[in-house]
């Protein structure tokens, strides 16, 4: 399996990040290296097999549903790159 | 020269922290040999003259002083915590309060933490105090620590009549590293395929990686939540043990922590091994393995017949498809973890035009190029087309690998492997192979997957010099059959000397 251009063009882009012209034809060569190996697991047959996306799933634990926290504003604006009072600010959204 | 520095030392009542261990050190300050402060401020000298290792991404020296001085005070009044005085360097994945934790990423170069991990606030409630942030590959991405932003960790070991630097291992390559060199007698580290035990192996300390869900996860910058795992790095297996007591325990913080009880480990440094069973697994001798490392596992294994301990062949069939599988999932909850960092609550900004460029281009400049790989990998395993091909694919096969090993444990106590296909490799040999990286975690990726405990414990020297580590693998919360079985090791091998201090600035 390889993966085209415009594929990685489309990853990059749902992954939000941004890449050069000499960055693609890289990713190109290794993200395709790696899909090829990966395919190994064809190999195996996991016919009615569940999958597995914790290996503790009976420890997940449960909680009330009520409010524990809070009163945090300045801490979580402690680290923000750009705030104006309480709010978060980013280029104009909505024109 | 020799006499002059000596008696200058003496002076100044500092203490030669190399011949420490975490265990011995506590002992040390119970019976007044020397006070805490003394302690740390010959660590500190120690840090300041290894900059050449590159160990510490932040130092926190005049903190850990003034808290060195309130231990002296709790040790005299006997309030002293199990852990109290000793100093400890804390890998910079752990936030910590008013301590800058970058992850050694650039997109988190500036991010001071409001709040403190439960593992290192356990561990400061035991009296712990820190050093510093240790560096690791960036955001844990790595088997060598040389993904890290603030550049490359260099190993305090070094092939016999041989200069060339080489890598410590990832991605707790600060963490062992810094231990190795005695620059802390106990760091934290984290592992998602192996990056507590590779590290660990690499540089001649014990790793362990504990039970997935018996150390919190909560205020660990986040790799790839179903497999990361908190442990310490230490010099010796009671070290590793008391450092696991002080780290774990149940956290409502985190939804994967397990609530049982958290045993006094140290308890179980004297076993008897007379009639209890070791599996080798046939498939791991299959693997390309160095020779140096294959006889120093046939050793081991005779190590433990000696003791009466029962060697059966085990089958782990699925073993061989752990790393394929691992790197789907672990980029794909990397993909979706990462997706936070994007310029606007915290972390590096930088603008653009409109709010997707600021996304994109914070991203390309904040993150480095084994990061961006692998979100790109994850995004397309996850994408509409591909998910069931690949990612419920791999979540099928890691539901076998699991299957295997409990199956394996029917019969068998423990499980005895090399932690590592080979020892310790020189920086820049294998960075622009992705798959040949890799492929250093091979024999620790299986573990991952099924959540199950591991310690890597140094069994021996190769023939250039270089410490070799042999894994330890148990049953899920079996964490003291590791200690058990571990001790014997250490018993047995060959003495390991300490790294010689060539990095030192004198």
């Amino acid at each position: 399996m390889t993966i085209s251009k415009d594929r990685i063009l489309k990853i990059a882009n749902l992954s939000k990040i941004s890449i050069s012209e000499d960055q693609i034809e890289k990713l190109e060569v290794e993200i395709s290296s790696i899909l090829n190996w990966v395919e190994t697991l064809n190999e195996v047959d996991t016919e009615n097999i569940e999958p597995m996306s914790n290996s503790l799933t009976n420890f997940l634990q449960m909680r009330e549903d009520i409010v524990n926290d809070g009163e945090k504003r300045s801490d979580i604006l402690s680290n923000s790159p750009a705030e104006d009072e309480s709010f978060f600010v980013v280029p104009k959204v909505i024109e | 020269m020799k006499v002059s520095l000596w008696f200058q030392k003496l002076l100044n009542k500092m203490i030669d922290v190399r011949v420490l261990d975490l265990s011995s050190i506590r002992d040390s300050l119970k019976k007044g040999d020397f006070t805490s402060k003394e302690l740390v401020k010959s660590y500190i000298e120690r840090i300041e003259g290894s900059s050449k290792l590159n160990t510490y991404n932040t130092t926190t020296f005049e903190q850990a002083l003034d808290r060195a001085e309130i231990s002296d005070g709790k040790i005299k009044k006997n309030e002293a915590g199990p852990l109290e005085g000793i100093p400890i360097g804390i890998k910079d994945l752990f936030c910590t309060q008013g301590v800058k934790t970058t992850a050694s990423s650039k997109i988190l170069e500036n991010f001071i933490p409001s709040y403190e991990s439960t593992v290192t606030e356990n561990l400061f409630k035991s009296g712990m105090i820190m050093l510093g942030k240790l560096s690791n590959d960036e955001f844990a991405m790595g088997s060598s620590n040389e993904t890290s932003a603030n550049g490359a960790v260099v190993n305090p070991w070094r092939s016999r009549n041989s200069e060339k630097e080489l890598v410590p291992g990832g991605s707790s390559g600060g963490s062992s590293a810094a231990v190795a060199a005695s620059l802390c007698p106990l760091a934290t580290a984290t592992d998602t395929g192996g990056s507590i035990r590779q590290p660990a192996a690499f540089t001649g300390t014990v790793g362990l990686k504990p039970t997935y869900g018996r150390c919190s996860r909560w205020g660990i910058v986040a790799f790839a939540s179903s497999l990361d795992q908190a442990g310490p790095i230490t010099k010796t297996v009671r070290d590793s043990a008391l450092a696991l007591q002080a780290m774990a325990g149940y956290d409502n913080k985190d939804s994967t922590s397990a609530n049982i009880e958290v045993e006094n480990f140290e308890n179980y440094m004297n076993s008897n091994l007379n009639g209890m069973s070791i599996g080798i697994p046939k498939e791991f001798e299959e693997l390309d393995l160095s020779l140096d490392i294959r006889q120093n596992w046939e050793e081991a294994i005779q190590w433990y017949k000696e003791a009466g301990v029962n060697i059966k062949s085990i089958n782990l069939p699925h073993c061989k498809y752990a790393l394929p599988a691992y790197y789907i999932i672990a980029p794909a909850e990397a993909s979706s973890n990462l997706a936070r960092y994007d310029g606007v609550k915290y972390g590096k900004r930088v603008p653009g035009e409109d709010l997707d460029s600021l996304y994109k281009r914070t991203r390309a400049e904040g993150f480095g190029d084994e990061v961006k790989r692998r979100i790109l990998m994850g995004t397309y395993v996850l994408s509409a087309g591909y998910y069931d091909a690949y990612y419920l694919k791999a979540q099928k096969v890691r539901r076998l690998i699991h299957e295997d090993f409990l199956e394996a444990f029917k019969t068998v106590d423990a499980i005895l492997t090399p932690t590592t296909p080979t020892t310790a490799f020189g920086i820049g040999e294998n960075i622009s192979d992705p798959l040949k990286m890799y492929s250093n975690d091979i024999l620790t990726v299986p573990v991952n997957l099924a959540g199950l405990p591991a310690i890597s414990i140094p069994s021996g020297l190769d023939s250039s010099g270089l410490p070799m580590g042999i894994q330890l693998i148990t049953n899920h919360f079996d964490e003291k059959s590791l200690f058990k079985f571990g001790r014997l090791i250490e018993e047995s091998r060959v003495n390991i000397e300490m790294p010689t201090d060539w990095w030192i600035k004198k």
